[in-house]
């Protein structure tokens, strides 16, 4: 059982299905994608600004403190505390922007959020482990109280990215803004016929009558706009078909709950995609 | 499918525009507030 990524290229299934209207092509619009950019430009900001702000005091012996009416031993540098509070949440309402729009351009814009996290691990761990080696006392000894954070802080960011990094290579990760397959299930197949959909926990076939749909619209969205030909259908109507269906399959016990769900919400994805369930 | 291949291109350059100009937005303003 692999992926294959070259649904387009061949089409093994025995039972061809209806195809629907094209996807209106594009699909993101000009508001989301300069949100995107927004949302890009205030969270790589954020994350230098923790950064900086991680170093200045780190500078200063790795702790400080301001105010209160205690005597303070190492006072902060000048607003560097504004710096460090104020990084943190716009650095999350900025990845909140990143994901919300990317989400609306396609799937694979979004995930690529993720990245900020091995992004904030790898640069505050690189700080941890400069001054592990290089204190800024001028010892030159070895500080094993930052170099201990220094490891873990890039394992928790590297061993991510290399995940993402495998994803990348295997083919499986989608950055492109319009691509269906992005979205929806992955695709399977065996040593030949029938076409076989994965969505989350459950395998779909045209081979089951009542999944026929389901496949349908898997099909026909992997097969992407340039592909798509053929009688139009409503896909309101299309769209509710499909659900009565599943909700058949559920009743029935064919579905567990859970399957339901999943199948469910990728009928409904794969319907608002297509334009059925765009305003 | 070369138009979209292409527009896909420009986009993660403006993608990465951004997160570059993020990056030096920061280290500019903050230059002189904190001490890197």
């Amino acid at each position: 059982v692999a992926y294959d990524p070259g649904v387009t290229a061949e089409r093994t299934s025995s039972g061809r299905a209806p195809v629907r209207p094209a996807a209106p092509p594009g699909g993101a619009s000009l508001r989301d994608r300069a949100l995107y950019l927004v949302g890009v430009f205030g969270l790589s900001a954020s994350l230098t600004a923790l950064w900086l702000g991680m170093r200045t005091v780190m500078n200063v012996g790795g702790y400080c403190a301001s105010g209160g009416p205690y005597e303070i031993a190492v006072p902060c540098p000048e607003g560097v505390e504004a710096v460090l509070f104020l990084s943190i949440p716009a650095g999350l309402v900025f990845a909140g922007l990143v994901g919300w729009s990317g989400s609306r351009i396609g799937r694979g814009w979004a995930r690529l959020l993720l990245l900020a996290w091995p992004a904030m691990f790898l640069s505050l761990g690189w700080n941890f482990l400069e001054y592990a080696v290089r204190p800024p006392d001028g010892s030159g000894d070895l500080v094993l109280g930052w170099l201990v954070p220094g490891i873990v802080f890039v394992a928790m960011g590297g061993v991510p990215l290399l995940f993402w990094l495998g994803q990348v290579r295997a083919g499986t990760w989608s950055g492109s803004p319009s691509d269906p397959r992005a979205t929806v299930g992955s695709r399977v197949t065996g040593s030949g016929e029938p076409v076989v959909w994965r969505l989350g926990p459950i395998e779909v076939t045209a081979e089951q009558p009542q999944a026929r749909t389901v496949v349908w619209h898997l099909e026909t969205d992997a097969q992407g706009p340039s592909g798509a030909t053929g009688q139009a259908a409503a896909p309101g109507a299309a769209l509710a078909d499909q659900l009565e269906r599943l909700a058949g399959l559920h009743a029935s016990g064919a579905l567990s709950a859970s399957e339901y769900e999943a199948a469910k919400a990728a009928v409904i994805a794969s319907a608002a995609r297509g334009g059925a369930g765009r305003p | 499918m070369t138009a979209p291949r292409a527009r896909d291109g420009g986009w993660l350059l403006l993608v990465l525009l951004a997160a570059a100009a993020g990056v030096g937005f920061a280290l500019w303003a903050l230059g002189g507030l904190v001490t890197p």
